[in-house]
């Protein structure tokens, strides 16, 4: 098992810098999620990691090896690409093969090795099949066997869920957890979806314009996000905007544009008087018919009620500002139009700097 | 869905068109097995006199040689350099890629008589020897743009990220193209080789202008005798090309299938 480390790594494609100053290091083991929008950088750092594109500027390691100047061919990587890139001419077991033939192991090694990597990712009979008689979860599951046959340092996945439809990406991203977690190999995984970072890493980077805006467990990042843009990101989440003061008992009080100010026992130790943000949750809030003591309130008016099965979801106007809410499906179902108050206790939610 | 009279008038349409194409050359070939000292259709009788005839020619066996070796030569070189300048355009972005393109394509609206005169200028001018070599140089320069298309279809076709797993798993970049790229451009790169060896085996009118007695080719050297003969040997030698192209669209039609090479399928 490697671990890598990335550091001070610079990419950019004329005055276009696709990633800035980019430091990370990966434990030996681990499944990193690299998250964030298309051009955020984060299949350009990918691809750093492979060897398809060399850095402008800083230093990659794998394993302690460093990586620059070093080819793809000589990285002894496993990637997984979004389209699968399955050798179309090829079968099942030379695709898998192929990987193994070109470090010249002897045949008999290699369709014992193809037949575990088969075996391994449920493909076992499929050997003489082509990548177009598949299904497009079988496609990747060979691609996957491809990639990790060859007992790659690490394992780097792109998008590879994209491609399959809903229910079977979910069954899928489980799976690639499993295997990945047996095999024990270190991994990273580029994706633009949350749920998904969420459900399968161990860490995840949130990428924006080529930086890492917060790394850290899933949990850490849905509960405490480092700025605006993660909190809007990664999940749902409500912004107040204000200004942050320093009541009497040294809790923070954000001061919204209407006057009403609201405190924050969570704010963190960054936090600072200025202009602010506060990011709720939309399960942070409570609906209530009238005024609740000890709890922050808005005023408000419900615009739209969503049934969603387990819960519901619940828009209201408060002022000039926007809010969602989600509620368990057993709270009273409020009407559009009802007049209602928007309440959270002052533990909730992470006060943010602007300017972070 | 195509009415049915419009399908009937279709079709009448298209069996005209095929029976402009198909019929004449029909009519030299079936002229070139006359046992008759003229030219008439239909023959009066079957012989294939005219063709051990041809053989008896030496000029003709000689052109014959040069045209074949000419056309394997322009097939081979035109095939390689179009492939590499297919992979140029299609796989790597560079300032000027759009104006290369559209002057690989060039050669394709230059009449070959233009171009003939030109490349006789050229290699006058310059006293290099007018020879075999300058009908290969000619027929690589008029056959190129044909290999450039078919092997960048086939390139188009096959995705980058092929060759770069094959990088991934451990293939140099040679490699990588061989193992991966190059069997699935493959119908292609035969389209192009057949190809190039049709246009050449049939090319006149830049060949004309570099052409000398000792080394002409087959067309150059029909046309040359027809100026002052008229006799059933110039259509049996006729049929010769005509069998030599069908040899070739039928190495097609059996490797890649002629519709998938225009694209049809």
């Amino acid at each position: 098992m490697a671990h890598i480390e990335l550091k001070d790594v610079c990419k950019r494609y004329g005055d276009v810098t696709a990633v800035a100053q980019l430091s990370l290091r990966v434990e030996p083991g681990e499944f990193l999620a690299l998250l964030g929008p298309s051009g955020c950088g984060k299949t350009t750092t990918l691809q750093m990691l492979a060897g398809f594109v060399e850095p402008s500027s800083g230093e990659i390691a794998i394993g302690a090896r460093p990586m620059r100047g070093v080819p793809p061919h000589r990285r002894n990587i496993g990637v997984m690409f979004q389209s699968y890139a399955l050798f179309p001419h090829l079968s099942v077991f030379d695709n898998v093969a192929f990987g193994l033939k070109m470090r010249r192991m002897a045949a008999a090694d290699i369709a014992a090795r193809v037949g575990r990597a088969l075996d391994l990712v449920r493909l076992a009979g499929m050997e003489q099949r082509y990548p177009r008689e598949l299904s497009g979860g079988q496609q990747q599951r060979v691609a996957l066997a491809r990639a990790i046959v060859i007992e790659p340092s690490v394992l780097l996945l792109d998008e590879p869920l994209s491609n399959l439809d809903a229910s079977l990406r979910e069954h899928m991203r489980f799976e690639i957890r499993e295997i990945q977690r047996r095999v024990g190999i270190t991994t990273v995984f580029v994706t633009h979806d949350q749920g998904e970072a969420m459900a399968v890493a161990d860490r995840m980077a949130v990428m924006s314009q080529g930086r890492i805006r917060q790394l850290g467990t899933a949990s850490q990042i849905y509960e405490s996000p480092a700025d605006v843009f993660v909190a809007a990101f990664i999940g749902q989440a409500n912004l107040l905007r204000g200004r942050a003061a320093r009541r009497g008992d040294g809790a923070a009080e954000l001061a919204l544009a209407d006057g009403t100010a609201v405190a924050v026992r969570r704010a963190g130790p960054a936090w600072r008087e200025g202009p602010a943000t506060l990011a709720l949750r939309p399960e942070d809030l409570r609906l209530a018919g009238e005024r609740q003591p000890g709890l922050n309130q808005l005023p408000a008016t419900v615009t739209r009620v969503n049934y969603l099965g387990s819960t519901l979801n619940i828009g209201l106007r408060a002022g000039e500002q926007d809010l969602t809410v989600l509620a368990p499906r057993d709270a009273c179902r409020p009407a559009e139009g009802d007049r209602v108050y928007a309440c959270w206790p002052d533990t909730a939610g992470t006060l943010l700097m602007e300017d972070a | 869905m195509i009415p049915a009279a419009a399908r009937r008038w279709l079709g009448a349409f298209t069996f005209l068109a095929c029976l402009c194409a198909v019929a004449p050359v029909l009519v030299i070939v079936i002229e070139s097995f006359t046992s008759a000292n003229y030219v008439a259709f239909p023959p009066p009788g079957l012989s294939v006199k005219w063709y051990l005839e041809t053989i008896k020619r030496p000029e003709f066996v000689d052109s014959m040689i040069v045209s074949l070796a000419v056309a394997l030569g322009t097939s081979a070189a035109s095939t390689a350099l179009g492939t590499l300048t297919a992979i140029a355009l299609v796989r790597h972005s560079f300032r000027g890629r759009r104006m290369l393109q559209s002057l690989f394509a060039m050669p394709l609206s230059l009449p070959g008589l233009i171009f003939g005169l030109a490349l006789l200028q050229f290699i006058t001018l310059r006293n290099l020897p007018v020879n075999g070599w300058a009908i290969l140089v000619a027929h690589v320069v008029i056959t190129m743009p044909f290999a450039i298309r078919f092997v960048s279809v086939a390139l188009l076709g096959v995705s980058p990220s092929l060759e770069l797993a094959a990088r991934s798993l451990g293939a140099s970049p040679w490699r990588a193209f061989r193992l991966v790229t190059l069997p699935l451009i493959r119908p292609g790169i035969v389209a192009s080789l057949v190809f190039a060896f049709i246009l050449s085996f049939d090319e006149v009118a830049a060949s004309l202008f570099v052409s000398t007695p000792t080394a002409m080719t087959l067309p150059v050297r029909i046309y040359v005798y027809i100026d002052q003969n008229y006799d059933p040997l110039i259509t049996a030698i006729s049929s010769v090309l005509v069998f030599a192209a069908a040899a070739a669209l039928a190495v097609i039609e059996k490797t890649v299938g002629m519709g998938r090479l225009f694209g049809l399928k």
